[in-house]
């Protein structure tokens, strides 16, 4: 079954178009790259899917139902949620404290004026289960902000994970880490897809990590979709070669 | 890592819980002993209690201006509201004390709970602009509608009664008295202020204030949690305008004016908006030197205005941010 489905989503502002008629299918517990030049579209593609704004043609479907319209709010509350090319956590508040909050959240707790000793007991035994699968443990009480690029990033995936997503949308999870936090970025998305089976879309650069982990690839160019295959499809198209990876080249 | 015990409202001087709860024990200690001290250097009671009323006031406004990040200029409508609220009760219904405070917070509290729906579509400089617009139009109403509130010149011929309990007698007209009357309501301001601050709701708000586009994808909606931070705190603030009528036994059009909502936000950034205690420091800065050189000249706003510029310039977390600070360092 598709978890998300895309048919034939345009997109404009203005005069101009930034994606024309597109048409794409994710499977349940696909790990699923987005890739393409500056421009090509990605992140317009996934605000459309994560409800910032609606596609001026075409339908949506999360789990063979229209999300067409529907606010962000709802699509994480119906088991979709995404991550930003800048990090958006709380950067004032501390590690623990920015994870507690999505649990509460996740909870359905935000009202609660008080919570009983084995709610907070439940709510900190989640938040620190939480922080030993993003291997956060060492810096829970370090404020967010203060922590190294790669380090806020898990963070907020840490965040996100909370509201036990079964779609993740990833915008760019390894732009601008070292290697080592790449590294430790691909075991992570490795470990939620194999232990999980969380499906994802995620939009990346890195050429090494998409080959090396996505299940199938979807390349757009100038608002259009140009290809869509497994890793050596895409390799061996010519017409990603040339608009693409032929730059790269 | 205690891991327990939340922490969202970084307001905590120390590690251990002594050194938490010490700063919280003297306050209370100093209050509590006001009458006793406050001849010694150079205060009257009545100005204490109107420290705690300040306070109070700011400490409401705070739960949205610090914690939530909503800044209203709006809130002395609902301190306003809440001081004609028991004023007129006091005057026209009945004169029973305990009666005209709970209609008071009724009043201010649901004026705030309403007209909170209309500014929680705007965020920052139009949310501000609402909350004005909102507040000023109760002012004008207190002005105009001379046969009930007394115009401009404020509403009088009400006077704080006495509470009785079977023989024993509540002698609210003693100032002393009056002042622990008015501590007692500022204590039950602090336990609902502190207790929403350390709970899911709190934590809440304190998110609205960091980052709303990550709320909105965790799934929450923004505008409703402004809409609740905004109700709760307008009632706080109507419930310390409760007490500000009962003080003066008078209360007129200048208690609904947004200067005084101005005054209210200076009371916050003075103290610290992002501490517990900051807007009551502040309160405590604000009235004494106002009553200390209102004495010596008409232009003891300036001076005001010239520590608040400092303290925006150089501590922007306010005085208690400031010494938070360095304990912490």
């Amino acid at each position: 079954m598709s978890i998300l489905s895309l048919r034939n989503i345009s997109r404009s502002f203005g005069s101009l178009k930034a994606l024309s008629d597109i048409s794409m299918e994710i499977e349940n517990g696909e790990l699923r790259a987005l890739i393409g030049p500056n421009g090509a579209g990605k992140t317009t593609l996934f605000n459309l899917v994560s409800g910032f704004f609606p596609p001026s043609e075409g339908e949506i479907l999360f789990e063979e139902h229209s999300i067409k319209g529907m606010p962000p709010e709802k699509l994480v509350q119906r088991g979709m949620i995404r991550t930003f090319q800048v990090t958006e956590i709380f950067n004032d508040l501390t590690v623990y404290q920015n994870i507690e909050i999505a649990m509460e959240t996740a909870l359905g707790l935000n009202l609660r004026p008080w919570l009983s000793r084995s709610r907070r007991r439940e709510v900190a035994r989640e938040v620190e289960a939480m922080l030993e699968t993003v291997n956060l443990a060492d810096q829970a009480r370090q404020v967010a902000g203060a922590l190294a690029h790669g380090d806020q990033r898990l963070v907020e995936i840490a965040m996100v994970l909370s509201r036990d997503p079964r779609l993740l949308l990833l915008d760019e999870p390894t732009a601008g880490m070292g290697d080592e936090e790449t590294h430790r970025m691909t075991e992570l998305i490795r470990h939620l897809h194999r232990e999980r089976g969380i499906a994802m879309l995620f939009i990346e650069h890195d050429m090494n990590i998409i080959f090396d982990v996505a299940d199938r690839i979807t390349v757009l160019d100038n608002g259009l979709l140009l290809a869509e295959g497994t890793p050596s499809d895409i390799s061996g198209n010519a017409d990603v070669q040339a608009a693409y990876l032929g730059t790269e080249a | 890592m205690s891991g327990t015990e939340s922490t969202v409202p970084a307001a905590s001087f120390g590690a251990t819980p002594i050194m938490r709860l010490l700063p919280s024990l003297i306050i209370w200690s100093l209050l509590l002993s006001v009458p006793f001290w406050m001849p010694l250097v150079g205060g009257y009671t009545a100005l204490a209690s109107r420290v705690l009323i300040f306070g109070l006031a700011a400490m409401g406004l705070n739960l949205l201006l610090g914690f939530t990040g909503g800044l209203s200029f709006g809130h002395a409508a609902y301190f306003g509201l809440g001081a004609y609220g028991t004023g007129l009760m006091l005057k026209f219904v009945s004169g029973s004390t305990p009666l005209a405070i709970v209609v008071g917070v009724l009043v201010g509290g649901m004026a705030a709970t309403v007209f909170g729906l209309l500014t929680i579509r705007r965020r920052g400089i139009y949310f501000a602009m609402i909350t004005i617009a909102v507040g000023q139009m109760f002012y004008f109403i207190a002005v105009r509608w001379n046969s009930l509130t007394g115009g401009e010149d404020g509403l009088t011929g009400f006077s704080r009664t006495n509470i009785g309990f079977g023989q024993a007698v509540l002698n609210l007209h003693h100032t002393i008295t009056f002042y622990y009357f008015t501590l007692f309501f500022f204590a039950i301001g602090c336990a609902v202020v502190w207790r929403v601050l350390h709970s899911p709701l709190g934590h809440t708000f304190v998110a609205v204030r960091e980052n709303q586009r990550r709320l909105r994808f965790l799934g929450l909606s923004v505008g409703f949690y402004i809409w609740i931070a905004f109700a709760l705190s307008g009632t706080v603030a109507a419930l310390a305008g409760t007490l500000y009528a009962l003080l003066n036994n008078f209360t007129s059009p200048q208690d609904l004016n947004w200067l005084l909502s101005g005054d209210f936000v200076i009371i916050c950034v003075l103290g610290g908006m992002r501490t517990f205690w900051g807007p009551p420091l502040g309160a405590t800065i604000y009235v004494v030197v106002q009553d200390y050189l209102s004495s010596i000249t008409v232009n003891w706003m300036a001076f005001i205005g010239a520590l608040f510029v400092v303290v925006v310039l150089f501590f922007p977390f306010g005085l208690l941010g400031l010494l938070q600070r360095r304990s912490s360092q």
